[in-house]
């Protein structure tokens, strides 16, 4: 028995090295983003291997991938944590957008009908420290530089952003009125498409198709077929079962709380292919049925499963938000937002344990797409400049945790700063950038070796 | 074949079940408190439960061993109120596990069993009455997971030596095995037992791992001293970590220093002071946790306190570099806890 119990113990010893050690920065980038990606690798991995495929395919959309590594790597103990000079206690935790890049500025439509650019995209959005945020923009300034093929332009950009941020956030400090984004060839060139697109009703024209009676109803197929490798662009598929029953229990739960109300629920899809970091998060499009019983007035909903930010410092127990996920988006939409209160059909619902951040979903949307800007200096010198005032309109009108808007609290650092916060930004861009090529080029090398970076359930 | 439900029965009733070959012995463990802490800028008051645990232990004939552990969790992240119905408290298994002993000489006894085995060197340090002021730091730092998918073996002679040597998965009770390593952790104690001096004892622990897809390695070096008598208990530990997270190229530093006295008849002080480093390819991130406590027994193995706490970090080395204040925390406690077990 002796001697048999000795073999066991020999056997497992022999067995229980560790796994041999692969590129450091590799392991930590395989592992960082299979985390930040374990929801949806365990329900629909197809959209995780196709989220990775797009992120392969571009070094920004890696960049849009891959917020989590960069909150991991300038916080704590991350290969680009450094003291920021402009770092303080008081600022450490202000509410911040969390992923502010170029290509989560988008058109928003006023009540009176004017169209002007802020940011669009709140999934990330927290408390936390308000340079980071900053430094954040930078690195995606200098990245969208070369996606625009003018890598040389990259400092010039994060200056540009630097100085609008300073000025604008001393002006509102100062007491200066909220100014909304429409000038600018480029903004007002977005905002014509965007107009023109929502006056058309393009959305609803999309996704939904009036039947013989002239009542509306859901198209399920391509609004643009998918790639050559399947991936999904922009097709729309039919929702049934437990699926189903959860979107029309979120559309009630909305409707709780909407600002307006709304007619009956006249359809619903899911929509397959929007966004890069949350392309596998499920993205449902609601119809609604408007005032009248005609059709011209019905309403689009989309409906997405918030997730938690990852890779976030944590915040202390007593500064929590205690909300969920998409009470979280919610909220921070409403707070840091130039004109908070635009879309009226913004809200939240949850269907435990899933919950969903609700908004309206029309042509008078529309993203900035570096792809329209290539070789054009000019218009991502407006871009960039007025990326950094809406980032400083974001951070200054929100509240600190103790009260008051976050401007009286930044902008002391920053008055007569501008020029030390452009150095400060130019300088963490280009080690953050060189980091982020460095690595796509892992990434990608360790996608080719599998789809799923090993992470498949 | 009885083993698992009578583990279950144990678990649920602490009294002793009396079934031939069978003995089963229950426990539970709990710590609340009402907390006031104050933090950027921010004074809040909260109450906490931060340990709930029922579980028991049995033996069934001549070898059969198991114990079945369970707790209380949150089902939120930190910062979320998005968990299984709302942030609700699940219970989880903490540890599962079932195997056999063998004893091949008078004061020698081979341990071995399978499942959901705790970890060596949190059981090791965290097995006495004394650690009144919450979890292990390796634990609450996440260094070392409280238990993990493997197999446990332990040799013991008589009460001054025991080696444990677990072999696992890796990744805890949170995930299934993500990559081709196995985790390896030894845990060797040496206790030596006078009347007069109580007792002292030595813990040594060391792992070589790996956790996730990306292999991120997890190697861990520790040691701890420890001292118990009738009049008052201390110790020190000390862990150093190769790879944190999912970051490969980190180091950790955890020391611990604790001291708990009885002052009068059944009232006392206990004090811990606990220092984290996380060296990572940029600002290193480190920081203080002092804690004090004064406690008066509610019975032999619980307590009621009243306990003070300071979190800071040590300059730029915080959690956001620049801002070492950001997470200052300052609490005032009033706590219960306990453990108890029944009388086999």
């Amino acid at each position: 028995m002796r001697s048999r119990h000795g073999l066991v113990l020999a056997l497992a010893l022999a067995g229980a090295c560790s796994a041999p050690g692969a590129d450091d920065r590799q392991a930590f980038v395989i592992d960082a983003l299979t985390r930040d990606n374990q929801r949806w690798l365990d329900r629909d991995p197809a959209q995780v291997a196709a989220k990775y495929r797009i992120m392969a395919a571009r070094t920004f959309d890696f960049f849009r991938g891959t917020a989590g590594l960069y909150w991991r790597d300038v916080t704590a103990a991350g290969a680009a944590a450094s003291a920021s000079p402009f770092a303080a206690d008081d600022g450490a935790w202000l509410w911040i957008v969390g992923d502010p890049h170029l290509e989560n500025l988008g058109t928003r439509r006023r009540a009176d009908g004017s169209i002007y650019v802020d940011w669009n995209d709140y999934d990330a959005a927290t408390r936390g420290p308000w340079w980071l945020d900053g430094r954040r923009l930078a690195l995606g300034l200098m990245l969208g530089a070369e996606d625009a093929g003018l890598a040389a332009h990259g400092p010039r950009l994060v200056e540009l952003a630097a100085h609008a941020y300073a000025a604008e956030l001393v002006r509102l400090a100062d007491g200066g009125p909220v100014a909304l984004e429409r000038g600018g060839a480029v903004i007002a060139d977005l905002c014509a498409r965007a107009a023109t697109a929502g006056d058309a009703g393009a959305r609803l024209a999309d996704y939904t198709r009036l039947d013989a009676a002239g009542r509306r109803t859901m198209f399920y197929g391509d609004v643009e077929p998918p790639a050559e490798d399947g991936t999904w662009i922009d097709t729309t598929v039919p929702v049934a079962g437990r699926e189903r029953a959860d979107v029309e229990a979120a559309v009630g739960d909305w409707r709780r709380g909407a600002l307006v109300p709304a007619g009956a629920l006249l359809g619903i899809s899911r929509r397959l292919g929007a966004g890069v970091a949350s392309y596998p998060a499920p993205r449902y499009y609601a119809l609604l049925g408007g005032a009248s019983d005609r059709a011209d007035d019905d309403l689009l909903v989309e409906l997405k499963e918030a997730t938690a930010p990852v890779g976030m410092p944590p915040v202390p127990a007593a500064l929590a938000l205690g909300l969920t996920e998409a009470d979280r988006t919610v909220v921070a939409e409403r707070t840091l937002a130039a004109a908070p209160d635009d879309d009226v059909l913004l809200g939240g619902a949850t269907v435990a344990p899933r919950s969903f951040r609700v908004r309206s979903r029309s042509g008078y949307e529309r993203g900035v797409d570096l792809a329209d800007l290539a070789d054009d200096a000019e218009g991502l010198d407006e871009l960039a400049a007025a990326a950094g005032r809406a980032l400083a309109r974001a951070h200054g009108r929100a509240p600190t945790v103790a009260g008051g808007a976050a401007a009286a609290v930044i902008a002391p650092r920053l008055r007569g700063q501008a020029d030390a916060l452009a150095t400060a930004w130019q300088r963490d861009a280009e080690v953050d950038a060189a980091r982020v090529r460095g690595d796509a080029a892992r990434f990608a090398d360790a996608l080719a070796r599998d789809p799923l970076l090993g992470g498949a359930p | 074949m009885k083993a698992p439900l009578v583990l279950l029965a144990a678990a649920l009733t602490p009294p002793v079940i009396a079934e031939p070959g069978v003995t089963a012995r229950g426990r539970a463990a709990v710590s609340a408190a009402a907390i006031v802490e104050s933090t950027g800028g921010v004074t809040a008051s909260r109450f906490d439960l931060d340990r709930a645990e029922l579980g028991g232990d049995a033996t069934a004939g001549a070898h059969g061993i198991g114990a079945i552990t369970l707790e209380a969790i949150r089902s939120a992240g930190p910062d979320s109120a998005m968990g299984l119905d709302g942030n609700s408290l699940v219970l989880r298994l903490r540890h599962a596990a079932l195997g056999g002993r063998w004893t091949a000489a008078p004061a020698l006894t081979l341990t071995g069993r399978l499942g959901l085995v705790p970890d060596p060197w949190t059981a090791a340090v965290d097995d006495h009455p004394e650690r009144a002021l919450g979890r292990a730091l390796t634990e609450t730092a996440a260094l070392v997971a409280p238990s993990d998918l493997g197999a446990e073996v332990t040799l013991a002679a008589g009460a001054w030596l025991r080696v444990r040597l677990v072999v696992g998965n890796g990744e805890g009770a949170r995930d299934v095995e993500r990559n081709r390593g196995k985790t390896t952790s030894v845990v060797a104690r040496l206790a030596w037992r006078a009347p007069a001096l109580g007792e002292l004892a030595l813990v040594a622990y060391g792992r070589d791992g790996s956790v996730g897809p990306g292999a991120v390695r997890s190697h861990r070096l520790g040691g701890a001293l420890g001292w118990h008598h009738p009049r008052g208990a201390a110790g020190i530990e000390l862990v150093r970590g190769w790879g944190v997270g999912a970051q490969p190229d980190a180091r950790a530093l955890a020391a611990t220093a604790w001291l708990d006295a009885p002052v009068i008849a059944d009232a006392g002080l206990t004090v811990r002071v606990d220092r984290l480093v996380v060296e990572g390819g940029g600002e290193d991130q480190a920081g203080w946790t002092l804690q004090a406590a004064a406690w008066w027994a509610l019975a032999s193995r619980a307590r009621v306190e009243l306990a003070f706490e300071r979190q800071a970090a040590d300059g730029a080395a915080a959690v956001i570099p620049g801002a070492p204040g950001a997470i200052d925390v300052t609490r005032a406690l009033l706590r219960v806890h306990g453990s108890f077990e029944d009388s086999e």
